[in-house]
């Protein structure tokens, strides 16, 4: 007879998958999952800045949180990045893999720029007699229609490719990605840069297309009342009428029943009469002109645009959509936790003075993400420790591993004024005690079972006999 | 009196799929020699049982025995080491090989790769146990039977002696089931020991010689065959006395309501899956549609809802019930159908890649035929629930709720009740219907059955494609026979017999041969898919 257990362990592990979780277990398993990554974290952080992880975790607050300005800001990055979602949701509900997010609002940015650009070249828009007012109310919606009409140009084009061809569109808006960051940065180099100085006074924003333009003020959002931060309000207010509108458009609309639908199998699609590729290409203009807007919005608030304006948010924006699971609402608070660790670890100083950087940030938010997408693993299946054989051999190995940990974490503990190991070394204590203790129970079991089937036979022995 | 020997032994065998639980400490033993049928209802736990002998499953508790040594079998090369075989309902064989190839593929025999010594290998077993089989035949020339044949050789030549085949006859002329009966007896002569799993009656009482019954994933009983008769095995299989007969009126007015002319198919290669098929739907009529499983039955289907490009000379003709008037559904796709006022109704054999959203609720599932209705951008969320719930009631399906619980978690039966439910809603005039009662219990087909009776006495033309030929005899006024894309008949089902039918499903077989086959394959991976 083989062994069950190819290895030491006293039992099997028994994966099934479930047919369904309690509201209340999802979130429970969620909870234990995001405390580990921040357990996880701490350590980490610990490691790397030797510094304590409430400290990091409060400059990191005070980064993000720590003055209106910067209250602002995050806000508006969060709205950013989850306009960015908001975006992509549409066609990724419909299983179209849109990852060209990135392009679409780079794009959409672009074509916002341009308007200004030339806007600026105009005698209309130099003329001083000529009141402020009406020149945004004639750029901004030559600007937002740009904006648009690109990124639902860039939006329609693979999907037109897909449904025509069945191209695959996750190469193909991958590529316009490209094209879209080559296309801004020619036309920064070619256009921008000999004329620049006709618009900056100083000459130093190489890269952006209107950078002289901001001074002027026109097409980018106004700060009210001189506050610094509040020409984000604009964009923030315009985010959050559309994660509303498009969790209405997605769960009410007959559209968003298409969507779904199509989402979900194409034949049903078209055996209900629903015209497949017309969805497709309906759903990729959209997507993508919800990201031009972003674009647009990115551009007024700013006043700036270069190749690397999104950022990766465009790949990030398709995280937080999954994460979310395409709803709307959820995606505020994915989009918060990401730019939260992002900017808060830029404003944490290390004891010797270096400050952490975005890279840092990446890896904690890595993570926290891969605990996150990891527990999903456990929403979707059960895993039942089977078959609990507690025999002699995994009893006595387990207590001698349990022995060498408490012994290692022993001594780490003389050392405890460094906090790294001091850490490490409960760490080890915990585990070791919990192994050993383990091993014990295990001992103690097979012992008592033992006993009973020697009990066993003899009766039966006796009964025979 | 002599013991007799298990050549298998399950003890207490318990599998769970979720909170599901598919078999429930099973106790099932198959003597050396013997023929043991499996009979159990679809989803009683049979083909699940027999995954955890062949080593597909792991059985959560429980312990087997082979030849009364405890084993454990985790993989399907443990159980070829026991000398377990099972040959599954879809082939697993690659097509541009030939029968020898297939055969040894997956073997380390040791030495050079020796063709010419497997195919006389492969030569002797045929003629050991009466199979027809070339071993030099390739895959995509084979007819059904003949890809099954090569199935048993496989796992003959791998030295099994525990034979279990799961629903071997599901895909087999009434002729061939004949020569496979004759095989698996000349196989047990030999000493083998054979599990057939099956829901057939009569096919139970003909070849096995013990019964072994499975209900909701428990084990009843068994029974010598020499015991049993039709009624007493439905009786322990369903648990209470059914009643096994279809009541079929017949209905007074008949007019024509659907004519098809000249139906031909081809599909993207370039193949006819239909030629020149013709026929009419009457009113009031059941028309059965029979074949072997990929005759072209889908695409019959398919094209006359308007999911499948026909070629020029087919005419389909609508006659509408109140006007009489005639309308051309040549061309027109699925939304034109619906706003031409068409009332044409199907079920699809392919539940939630087509018919069905398996992650929607019953009343989205309900509203998928209807919601356009009405000029507002938004759904109307309240009558698809109204009629959701009504299809709940009328067809007693069993669910917690219509608007929360996502249609895939219901059981098969069903999601197969919303399905006929919604389309039925549809007042339909012809009502088409695909494999309807597939992987349905006995009690909810006749449900199904006597839904189908109630349309046609209505005044509704069904067209139902069956598999079951007994079935069919009984249910149906008419029967087109489908052979290789053609129709090799169109009978009277009150007065024809189940061999003929039988016989007109095999007869274009020389012809039609290479596109059937090709069609099989093709529908063998979507099966897979």
């Amino acid at each position: 007879m083989k062994n069950n257990n190819g290895f030491i362990l006293p039992f099997g592990i028994h994966i099934a998958k479930r047919d369904g979780i309690s509201a209340w277990k999802r979130w429970m398993i969620r909870s234990i999952a995001i405390l580990i990554a921040l357990l996880l974290c701490a350590v980490i952080t610990i490691l790397i800045t030797k510094m304590n992880p409430i400290t990091v975790l409060r400059s990191m607050f005070d980064g993000t949180f720590g003055a209106p300005r910067k209250v602002w800001k995050t806000v508006y990055y969060v709205a950013m990045l989850l306009g960015i979602s908001l975006a992509v949701t549409p066609a990724f509900k419909m299983r179209f893999w849109n990852i060209g997010a990135e392009g679409q609002v780079l794009i959409g940015a672009f074509a916002a720029a341009a308007c200004m650009f030339y806007a600026g070249r105009m005698p209309f828009f130099n003329d001083p007699s000529v009141s402020m007012t009406v020149k945004n109310l004639i750029l901004f919606p030559c600007m937002l229609i740009a904006a648009l009409a690109f990124g639902a140009l860039w939006g329609f084009l693979p999907a037109f490719f897909k449904s025509r061809w069945n191209t695959n569109e996750t190469l193909f808006t991958l590529m316009m990605n490209y094209v879209a960051m080559q296309i801004v940065k020619f036309m920064i180099a070619y256009r921008e840069f000999p004329k620049l100085l006709q618009w900056s006074s100083n000459g130093t924003s190489v890269g952006t297309i209107n950078s002289g333009f901001q001074s002027v003020g026109i097409g980018t959002f106004a700060k009210i009342a001189d506050q610094s931060g509040t020409q984000y309000l604009f964009p923030i207010i315009c985010i959050g009428v559309l994660t509303v509108l498009l969790f209405v458009y997605l769960k009410y609309s007959k559209h968003g029943y298409e969507i779904a639908v199509v989402g979900e199998s194409e034949r049903t699609a078209s055996y209900a009469g629903i015209k497949v590729n017309r969805v497709i290409v309906r759903t990729m203009i959209l997507s993508g002109a919800l990201c031009g807007l972003v674009g647009f919005l990115i551009v007024a608030a700013e006043g700036t645009v270069s190749h690397d304006v999104v950022d990766g948010r465009g790949y990030t924006a398709v995280m937080v959509s999954w994460m979310s699971q395409f709803n709307p609402f959820g995606m505020i608070f994915s989009s918060l936790l990401l730019v939260f660790m992002q900017f808060g670890a830029k404003e944490v100083v290390m004891p010797d003075g270096v400050s952490l950087d975005k890279n840092f940030a990446n890896m904690l938010m890595s993570i926290i993400l891969f605990f996150i997408i990891g527990c999903e693993f456990f929403i979707n299946y059960k895993v039942t420790v089977t078959r609990y054989r507690a025999s002699f051999k995994p009893a006595i190995f387990f207590l001698i591993v349990g022995t060498v940990l408490l012994h290692i974490g022993g001594g780490l503990l003389s050392v405890f004024y460094i906090i790294p190991l001091l850490v490490i070394a409960i760490v080890l204590l915990i585990i070791g005690f919990a192994v050993w203790l383990s091993g014990l129970i295990m001992l103690i079991i097979s012992i008592r079972r033992k006993v009973r089937i020697a009990r066993k036979k003899h009766a039966s022995a006796g009964l025979e006999g | 009196m002599e013991a007799v020997k298990n050549a298998v032994r399950m003890e207490g065998i318990t599998k769970h799929f979720g909170s599901v639980i598919a078999n429930r400490s099973i106790n099932l033993e198959l003597h050396e020699g013997e023929i043991l049928s499996l009979l159990g209802e679809n989803g009683s736990g049979k083909t699940t049982l027999m995954n955890m002998l062949s080593g597909i499953y792991y059985p959560d508790e429980g312990q087997i025995y082979i030849h009364d040594q405890p084993v454990t079998i985790k993989s399907p090369k443990d159980a070829f080491e026991y000398g377990i075989g099972m040959i599954h309902q879809h082939f697993k064989l690659v097509d541009v090989f030939t029968a020898t190839e297939n055969i040894i593929l997956g073997l380390h025999e040791p030495g050079m790769l020796n063709l010419k010594r497997a195919a006389k290998k492969i030569k002797e077993i045929s003629e050991r146990y009466g199979f027809e089989i070339d071993p030099n035949q390739k895959v995509y020339n084979m007819s059904v039977s003949q890809k099954q044949t090569v199935e048993i050789i496989k796992v003959l030549y791998r030295g099994a002696d525990i034979l279990i085949l799961d629903e071997p006859t599901a895909v087999l002329t009434p002729q061939e089931t004949d020569k496979l009966f004759a095989v698996m007896r000349n196989m047990q002569k030999d000493g083998k020991s054979l599990i057939i799993i099956t829901h057939k009656l009569h096919e139970v009482l003909e070849v096995s010689d013990r019964v072994a019954i499975l209900r909701k994933g428990e084990y009843i009983g068994d029974v010598l065959t020499a015991n049993a008769n039709q009624q007493s095995l439905t009786d322990m299989m369903v648990g209470r006395a059914v009643s096994l007969n279809i009541d079929r009126p017949k209905s007074q007015q008949t007019a024509e309501r659907l004519k098809v002319e000249h139906l031909t198919v081809k599909d993207v290669e370039g193949v006819k899956r239909l030629d020149d098929v013709s026929f009419t739907a009457n009113s009031g009529e059941i028309l059965g549609i029979a074949g072997i499983a990929g005759s072209g039955q889908r695409e019959l289907l398919e094209a006359i809802a308007g999911l499948q490009p026909i070629e020029p000379e087919s005419r389909i003709m609508y006659f509408d019930p109140k006007t009489g008037k005639e309308q051309l559904l040549n061309g027109m796709d699925p939304l034109k159908i619906i706003r031409s006022g068409v009332l044409l109704s199907f079920v699809p054999e392919d539940r939630f890649g087509m018919g069905l959203v398996g992650s929607m609720t019953i009343a989205q599932n309900v509203m998928l035929r209807s919601y356009r209705k009405g000029r507002s951008p938004l759904l109307d969320q309240q009558s698809p629930r109204i009629l959701a719930e009504k299809i709940v009631n009328d067809l007693e399906v069993v669910t917690p709720n219509v608007d929360k619980i996502p249609l895939r978690r219901l059981s098969g039966g069903n999601v197969q009740k919303v399905l006929v439910g919604r389309e039925i809603e549809q007042s339909p005039s012809v009502l088409m219907t695909a494999y309807a009662v597939r992987g349905l219990d006995i009690n909810t087909s006749y449900t199904i059955y006597n839904l189908l009776t109630e349309q046609k006495m209505q005044g509704v033309a069904v067209i139902y494609v069956g598999e079951d030929l007994d079935v069919l005899l009984e249910l149906c006024d008419r029967i087109l026979v489908l052979c290789g894309g053609q129709v090799s008949g169109i009978v009277d089902a009150r007065s024809v017999t189940k061999e003929q039918v039988g016989l007109m499903m095999t007869q274009f077989r020389k012809t039609g041969e290479p596109q059937k086959t090709a069609n099989e394959t093709k529908e063998a991976e979507h099966e897979e898919q």
